[in-house]
């Protein structure tokens, strides 16, 4: 038994995530388009982690959480931090979190996005002076929204892998 | 309950490791600039992201490469009839302009203050747009292999651009003139009073710092880059006056200026350095 195989898979996923992370909207898209970006890197690894957690290494997940710091300007360390808990989170209650209806996972993702938002926005405070404000949930609220779709489709989409 | 693996019992001591290292990553970034070259490293290495992410924007604007694909003959020649003329039209207005900066410097020469150098430019195209709608910040994609330094100026064809704030091998990231941390000096072309003119995080709307209700300050003025604190080259457009309210309540007027370079529109900006820029690190 491989412990690695079936890996490239959640290799791809948070590939597939992070420039999704970043896209760049045409210029005559209306403002409100931006908003309902949720936050993928979040997504894949909380999915993986429930899923598969013998193939998400935390300290992998946390250097992909500096490299999406870097793309999205913010402080070096904040994604990373917080992508490592959700991995820690997926880690220990993923036999219950399996067990949950889509929905209830979405809660899960919501209070995981929101901490996710909050030390953005705490972090940005603390380095730039900008306030923080309600503004942060958005994303949250957006991610919970994606999850039962996102989840969904990706199980579609790799339910023939094997994972050894 | 015990979990399949071994590593589970360890997770607890992993996550607290690594939120210490994020913890103090976070706190080295914001004190000192140690960092500077990871964030360089992770950010060439990251820079295929960009490509990929910028992929959907190209296809719809018909931007670079999918307008040259797909766009027929004609077009493309009545495209290419246009840009001649523009060449000509501007390189006729550019030979008055060598001819001006050599008399003005005759003249500068001779009121005894020391004649501009002209700084380099280099051409770059936007790659991506940092998406946080708080964050005023743009991918190019010209680095550090090409010689763009961090506090060079960014114009576009119509005024003055932002700054560059960090650069990779191959691209560098730009902060926008209306971000809510950037604010450049400016004086209005009419009568020289100096302003600063701040970002509010709209990309289209500049404020100016603390202007007295006396000043002599109208809508339509134009404002320029004053060439203090000698980050950004003197004389660049800034943007146009576009309202003025004196409040009786207020101690200080309020005025709101339009940028004049086409801050969520431009495609290709020139990065400007400085004979003098870093001076004021």
């Amino acid at each position: 038994m491989n412990p690695f195989r079936g890996g490239w898979v959640v290799f791809l996923t948070l590939l597939l995530a992070l420039p999704l992370s970043v896209t760049d909207f045409p210029f005559d898209t209306p403002g409100w388009v931006a908003l309902l970006r949720p936050e993928w890197v979040l997504l894949a690894v909380f999915y993986w982690g429930v899923e598969r957690p013998d193939r998400v290494p935390m300290i992998f997940v946390w250097f992909v959480g500096l490299v999406l710091d870097v793309l999205q300007g913010g402080p070096l360390g904040v994604n990373g931090l917080c992508l490592a808990a959700v991995v820690f989170v997926a880690w220990s209650y993923y036999e219950r979190l399996r067990m949950y209806s889509r929905l209830q996972q979405a809660v899960v993702v919501f209070l995981l996005a929101l901490g996710l938002g909050c030390a953005k926005g705490g972090a940005a405070a603390l380095a730039q002076d900008t306030p923080m404000s309600v503004t942060l949930v958005v994303p949250a609220v957006m991610t919970m929204v994606w999850w039962p779709l996102v989840a969904e489709l990706v199980q579609r989409c790799t339910r023939r892998v094997a994972w050894g | 309950m015990k979990g399949l693996f071994a590593r589970e019992s360890t997770a607890g001591y992993l996550l607290a490791g690594l939120a210490t290292l994020s913890v103090l990553l976070a706190f080295v970034e914001a004190n000192t600039r140690l960092l500077a070259p990871v964030r360089s490293v992770v950010g060439t290495v990251a820079t295929p992201v960009y490509m990929v992410a910028n992929v959907p924007t190209n296809v719809w604007d018909g931007g670079s490469w999918f307008v040259d694909v797909v766009s027929d003959r004609v077009g493309m020649r009545e495209q290419i009839t246009r840009l001649e003329k523009q060449v000509v039209e501007l390189s006729a207005v550019s030979q008055q302009f060598l001819a001006l900066r050599e008399e003005n410097n005759r003249l500068r020469e001779l009121l005894g203050s020391s004649a501009r150098v002209p700084g380099e430019k280099l051409i770059a195209e936007l790659v991506a747009v940092v998406p946080d709608p708080q964050k005023h910040r743009v991918v190019i994609d010209k680095g550090a292999a090409d010689g763009v330094a961090v506090g060079e100026a960014v114009i576009d064809t119509r005024g003055l651009f932002g700054q560059v704030v960090e650069t990779a091998r191959a691209t560098s990231v730009v902060l926008l003139i209306t971000d809510t941390t950037h604010a450049v000096p400016a004086e209005v072309v009419r009568n020289n009073i100096r302003v600063i003119a701040a970002g509010v995080g709209k990309s289209d709307v500049l404020e100016l710092d603390p202007v007295p209700k006396s000043a002599d300050i109208r809508e339509g003025d134009l404002l320029n880059s004053s060439g203090l604190g000698g980050r950004f080259p003197q004389g660049y457009p800034v943007g146009t006056v576009t309202s003025v309210e004196k409040l009786r309540t207020a101690p200080y007027a309020q005025v709101e200026v339009k940028p004049a370079a086409d801050l969520d529109r431009s495609r290709y900006v020139l990065v400007v350095s400085q004979p003098s820029a870093g001076q004021m690190q």
